[in-house]
C-alpha cells in the first residue's frame, strides 16, 4: 500500500457506499484531500451528526432527528390520506415531485418471505396503530411493482380494509419492474392521479 | 457443463456481488439450479429474471453456480397479484426449501407451471397448493399411498383412517398415529379432485403432517403470511 495509514483508511471507508468500488473510492479520496478540504470537513461533520442523531419518526418511520418528522408535523397536509412507500427516497420523490398533499408511511423495505423479511421487519405493527388514528380515510399503496411490492401491498390492503378504510393503488405509469425512486416526476404525478380502488 | 435452451421458472433472486444476480430456478431436466446472471453489458438488458416468469436459458460453468449466457422470456405467469402472489411465493419457498439442487424433476415442472397459471386465473388457492405439495412429495420420494390402506386393501370412500407416516392409511379404530382422514378425501386427493371444505381441511392436515418433518424447525415465512391473512379475514367477517 503506497499511501498507507489515513489515506488508505479513507479509501476503504468510502467503499461502504452502494456502487462505490476501490477505484471510485480512491478518486473521491484524492479529490477531497487535494482540492476540497473544506468540503471534506463539512462532509465529516454532517456524517457524524447524522449518524448520531437521526432516528425514525414515531408516526411514519421516515428518517428524522426529531421524534416526529416535519411532514408528519405539518398541519397543512391532508390527514385523510396516507401514502405507504418502501423507502425514504420514495417519500422524497412523491412529496417533492407531485401535488400529493397527504401523509406518508415508510416501510423501510418490503415483505420478502423467501429472504426471511416478515411483517415486523417492515413496521406493520407501527402501521397498524397509525391506521387507527382518527381522521384517516384513504390508504394509497405506492409500493414498487415487483413481486414483493405486490405482496406487501396486498397485506396492507387487507389490514386497511379491515378498518373500513378506502384502499387505492397507484397506477402503473411506473415502468414495470422499475423502482419508484427512478421514475420521473410527471410519471409519478400521473400514477398518483390515476390511482385506483384496490 | 453447458446447458442450452432449458425452460426455467424463476423461484427467487437476490443481489450477487456488486451488479449481478443470484437466481434460483426450477427446470425440468436439471431440477433446481442456482445461476449467476451478470449485469447485461451495453444498452440492451436481458429480460428481467423475476419470480413468476418462465424463461428459456442457456448456462455454462463448473461447480455450484454456473453463469447464464442467454435468457429469453417465454411467458410471464399473469395475474399473480394479491393473495395469488402470496400463494405463488409459498410454492416457491416450499420448493426452495425441500428440493435439493440438481435432482431432475420432469414430472414436477409442468405441475409447477400449471399451479402458477391456475393461481393467476383465480382457482381456489388451497386446492392448487395441495396438489403441488403432493407432487413435490412425490418428486422427493415421499408420496403418500392414498388408494390402498396399510394392509394393501383398496381404500373405501366411506372409510375413516389415520395416516401413519410409516404404515400409511390405517383404518379407524385399528389405531395408528397421525391425522384423521376420510376415505373419500384420500381418493379425491389422489385424483386431484378435492371438493368441499372438510376434504380440503383433511388434505391440508395430512400434507402438513408429511411436509413438516422434512421442513424441520425453520418456519416457512410465506405460510405464516398466509395464516396472518386468513386470521384477518376471519376477524373482519365475525
Ligand atoms: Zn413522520
Amino acid at each position: 500500500m503506497a499511501g498507507g495509514g489515513l489515506v488508505e483508511a479513507l479509501i476503504e471507508a468510502f467503499q461502504c457506499l452502494p456502487g462505490v468500488g476501490p477505484k471510485t473510492a480512491r478518486r473521491m479520496t484524492y479529490h477531497l484531500l487535494e482540492r476540497d478540504r473544506d468540503g471534506a470537513r463539512r462532509l465529516a461533520r454532517a456524517l457524524t451528526q447524522a449518524a448520531e442523531r437521526v432516528g425514525h419518526c414515531r408516526r411514519c418511520r421516515n428518517l428524522t432527528e426529531s421524534e416526529v418528522c416535519a411532514l408528519c408535523a405539518d398541519p397543512q397536509r391532508d390527514a385523510r390520506l396516507l401514502c405507504v412507500v418502501e423507502s425514504p427516497a420514495d417519500v422524497a420523490a412523491i412529496a417533492g415531485g407531485t401535488a400529493y398533499r397527504g401523509h406518508f408511511f415508510v416501510l423501510m423495505g418490503r415483505l420478502s418471505p423467501l429472504d426471511g423479511i416478515g411483517p415486523e421487519d417492515i413496521g406493520l405493527d407501527v402501521l397498524e396503530r397509525r391506521l387507527e388514528e382518527a381522521g384517516l380515510e384513504e390508504v394509497v399503496l405506492a409500493t414498487n411493482p415487483t413481486v414483493e411490492g405486490e405482496v406487501t401491498a396486498h397485506v396492507i390492503a387487507e389490514m386497511s380494509r379491515a378498518r373500513g378504510l378506502r384502499v387505492t393503488r397507484i397506477a402503473r405509469g411506473v415502468p414495470v419492474g422499475g423502482e419508484l425512486e427512478y421514475a420521473d416526476a410527471s410519471t409519478l404525478e400521473e400514477a398518483l392521479e390515476a390511482r385506483r380502488e384496490y | 457443463m453447458r446447458v442450452e435452451r432449458e425452460p426455467a421458472c424463476v423461484l427467487h433472486t437476490r443481489p450477487w456481488r456488486e451488479t449481478s444476480l443470484l437466481l434460483e430456478v426450477l427446470t425440468p431436466g436439471h431440477g433446481r439450479v442456482g445461476l449467476i446472471q451478470r449485469a447485461a453489458r451495453g444498452g440492451r438488458r436481458a429480460p428481467a429474471a423475476r419470480p413468476f416468469r418462465l424463461l428459456r436459458m442457456d448456462w455454462r460453468g463448473r461447480g455450484d453456480l454456473p453463469t447464464v449466457t442467454q435468457a429469453e422470456l417465454l411467458e410471464p405467469f399473469p395475474g399473480l397479484t394479491g393473495l395469488a402472489a402470496v400463494c405463488g411465493l409459498y410454492v416457491n419457498e416450499l420448493t426452495l426449501r425441500l428440493l435439493p439442487r440438481g435432482l431432475p424433476v420432469p414430472e414436477l415442472f409442468p405441475v409447477y407451471c400449471r399451479s402458477l397459471t391456475e393461481l393467476g386465473h383465480g382457482a381456489p388457492p388451497d386446492v392448487v397448493l395441495r396438489r403441488y405439495e403432493l407432487h413435490l412429495l412425490r418428486a422427493l420420494g415421499y408420496a403418500p399411498v392414498l388408494e390402498r390402506d396399510a394392509r394393501g386393501r383398496a381404500v373405501s370412500a366411506r372409510g375413516r383412517y389415520r395416516y401413519d407416516r410409516e404404515r400409511g392409511l390405517v383404518p379407524v379404530p385399528a389405531g395408528g398415529g397421525g391425522p384423521l382422514i376420510s376415505g373419500d378425501t384420500a381418493l379425491a386427493l389422489a385424483n386431484g379432485r378435492l371438493g368441499n371444505a372438510a376434504q380440503r381441511r383433511e388434505a391440508r392436515d395430512l400434507l402438513r403432517h408429511l411436509l413438516d418433518p422434512l421442513l424441520g424447525e425453520r418456519p416457512l415465512h410465506s405460510r405464516a403470511l398466509l395464516h396472518r391473512l386468513q386470521a384477518a379475514r376471519r376477524n373482519e367477517s365475525s
